[in-house]
C-alpha cells in the first residue's frame, strides 16, 4: 500500500501546531485527518480506517493516557499503532505512555525527519 | 545516606501520624498509660513486695505518696494528651502542606514544559514544511535563513531543559536512580560521542582512561551529564589545535576524575562563580551557563566534590565521586 492510501489520525488540541503537522503528513504522501480531542478521536478511530495515531497528551476530554486505555478496550483500535508527540518531558509520564501501548514516544521540539522516520519504520 | 534515612523515617511518622489521627482507640490507649502509668508501677510494687513488713506510718506515708502520684500522673496525662493532640495536629498540617508543595513543584514543571516546548514545535514543524518544500519552493538564501530559525529553536529546548532540570534540583525533585555501572565506559563514550567535535577542531584529545573495568553504583545517565557538560565546555574553550586531557583514576572508595584543557586560563576570581546558575566565562560563547551548576548539583547528590583549578595556559576541572553514591559528603 502506497503512502498515499494510509491515514495517519493526528490527536493534537493546538488548532497550529495540528495544521502544521498535517501539512507535513501531506507532503510526506500520508492522509492527514486531525482531532482536537480524545472524545472525537475516538469516535474517529471507529468510524474510519485509521493507519497510524499520533497522540498529543495534554487534551480536553480525559487526556492521551485516556485515550491510549481506551483504544485498548475496543478489537479494531486496540492494534493501531499510536506514536506519542507530547512536551511531557517526565519519565514516568513516558514509562506509563508506553505501558498503555503507545509504540513511540517523542518530546516537543522534535524534528520533523525524527518523528516521521519512526513513522515510516512503523507503517 | 543522609537524604534516604531522614525519607524513611519522615515516612514512617507520617504513617504513625496518620494512624494516630484516624484511631481515637489507640490515642485513648497512650493517653490512659500516661494516666495510669505511675500509680500502677506502685501498686505492682505493693502487690509483689507486700505490706507486711512496713509499719503503719510508712502504709500511711506510701498512701499519700500513691495519692500525690495519681494526682501527678492524672494531670501530666491529661497535658500529654492535650499535647499529644496539639502535635499530631501540628503535624498532619505539615504534611497535607509539604504534599501540597510537592504537587505545586510537579505542576509547575508540567505547566513551564508544556506552555514553552509546545510553541516551539509549532515552529519546529512549519520550518520543516519549509524546508521540505511542502509550502512551496524556497530559494537558497531562503533555505538559510529558515535553518537559522530552526537552530534557534534547538538551542532555545536546550535552555527550557536546563532551567527545568535546575529547578527540579534546587527543589529536591530530583532522586537519584543508583545502578551498577562502569565509570570507565560511561566516561569513554562520551568521550567518543564528541570526537568527531574535537577532530573538527583539530583539538588533540590524550585519554587517560583505565581500559579495564572501574564498576561504581552511581546515577549513569546523569553523571553521563556532568562528563558531557564537562568535554563540551572544553570543547568550547580551547583554541583550535589545543589539547584536552581526560583522566580517570581509582582511589580506594573515591574516583578521581580530571578534564585538561590548553587556552586562556580561568582568572582566580572566577573559580568559584563559573559554577553559579547562567555564569558564563566569556560571554560571546555559545550556551547559558547552566552546564557547570547543573553538574555541582549532581555530583553533590552522589556525595562528591567538583571544582576548577587554573593554571598558566592550562585549566582543570576535578571531580572527587564515592565509588557508591551518597557514602559519603565528600
Amino acid at each position: 500500500m502506497a503512502n498515499s492510501e494510509k491515514n495517519i489520525l493526528i490527536v493534537e488540541d493546538d488548532r497550529d501546531q495540528a495544521q502544521a503537522l498535517a501539512m507535513y503528513t501531506k507532503g510526506k504522501g500520508y492522509l492527514p485527518k486531525i482531532a482536537r480531542d480524545t472524545t472525537t478521536a475516538l469516535m474517529m478511530l471507529r468510524q474510519l480506517e485509521i493507519d497510524l495515531v499520533i497522540l498529543d497528551l495534554e487534551l480536553p476530554g480525559g487526556g492521551g493516557l485516556f485515550m491510549l486505555e481506551n483504544m485498548k478496550k475496543s478489537f479494531k483500535t486496540s492494534a493501531i499503532p499510536v506514536v506519542v508527540l507530547t512536551a511531557r518531558i517526565e519519565p514516568s509520564t513516558e514509562k506509563k505512555a508506553r505501558e498503555k501501548g503507545a509504540r513511540e514516544y517523542f518530546v516537543k521540539p522534535c524534528p520533523m525527519e525524527k518523528l516521521f522516520g519512526a513513522i515510516d519504520a512503523i507503517l | 545516606m543522609a537524604s534516604k534515612t531522614k525519607d524513611a523515617f519522615e515516612k514512617e511518622l507520617r504513617l504513625l501520624v496518620w494512624e494516630l489521627r484516624d484511631n481515637p482507640y489507640r490515642r485513648f490507649l497512650i493517653a490512659f498509660l500516661l494516666i495510669w502509668a505511675i500509680p500502677f508501677l506502685t501498686i505492682l510494687y505493693l502487690v509483689m513486695h507486700g505490706t507486711e513488713g512496713l509499719s503503719q506510718p510508712s502504709i500511711a506515708w506510701t498512701s499519700l505518696i500513691m495519692l500525690l502520684l495519681f494526682v501527678i500522673s492524672f494531670g501530666g496525662g491529661i497535658i500529654a494528651l492535650r499535647m499529644l493532640n496539639n502535635i499530631l495536629d501540628k503535624l498532619v498540617a505539615y504534611f497535607i502542606r509539604a504534599k501540597r508543595q510537592d504537587e505545586l513543584k510537579s505542576r509547575f514543571v508540567a505547566t513551564i514544559s508544556h506552555e514553552l516546548k509546545s510553541p516551539l514545535m509549532v515552529l519546529q514543524t512549519n520550518f520543516s514544511n519549509l524546508l521540505a518544500g511542502f509550502a512551496g519552493p524556497m530559494t537558497e538564501d531562503q533555505q538559510a535563513i529558515v535553518e537559522t530559525c530552526r537552530s534557534v529553536i534547538n538551542r532555545m529546548d536546550q535552555l527550557i531543559i536546563g532551567v527545568l532540570d535546575m529547578y527540579k534540583i534546587e527543589s529536591g525533585m530530583v532522586t537519584l536512580h543508583v545502578t551498577e555501572c562502569d565509570a570507565a565506559l560511561l566516561l569513554r563514550a562520551q568521550e567518543s560521542e564528541m570526537s568527531s567535535l574535537f577532530a573538527q577542531k583539530g583539538i588533540q584529545v590524550i585519554s587517560k582512561i583505565p581500559q579495564s573495568t572501574c564498576p561504581v553504583r552511581w546515577d549513569g545517565p546523569k553523571m553521563c551529564c556532568v562528563f558531557n557538560n564537562l568535554l563540551s565546555n572544553a570543547l568550547k574553550y580551547t583554541p583550535e589545535k589545543g589539547t584536552i586531557t581526560c583522566e580517570l583514576e581509582s582511589l580506594d572508595e573515591f574516583l578521581k576524575i580530571e578534564i585538561q584543557n590548553t587556552g586562556k586560563h580561568i582568572p582566580k576570581r572566577s573559580l568559584e562563580t563559573i559554577f553559579a546558575r547562567f555564569e558564563k566565562l566569556d560571554p560571546y560563547v555559545e550556551g547559558y551557563g547552566l552546564g557547570l551548576a547543573i553538574s555541582r548539583d549532581i555530583i553533590e547528590a552522589h556525595g562528591g566534590r567538583i571544582w576548577a583549578e587554573s593554571h598558566p595556559q592550562k585549566n582543570c576541572f576535578i571531580i572527587y565521586v564515592p565509588k557508591e553514591a551518597g557514602t559519603t559528603n565528600g
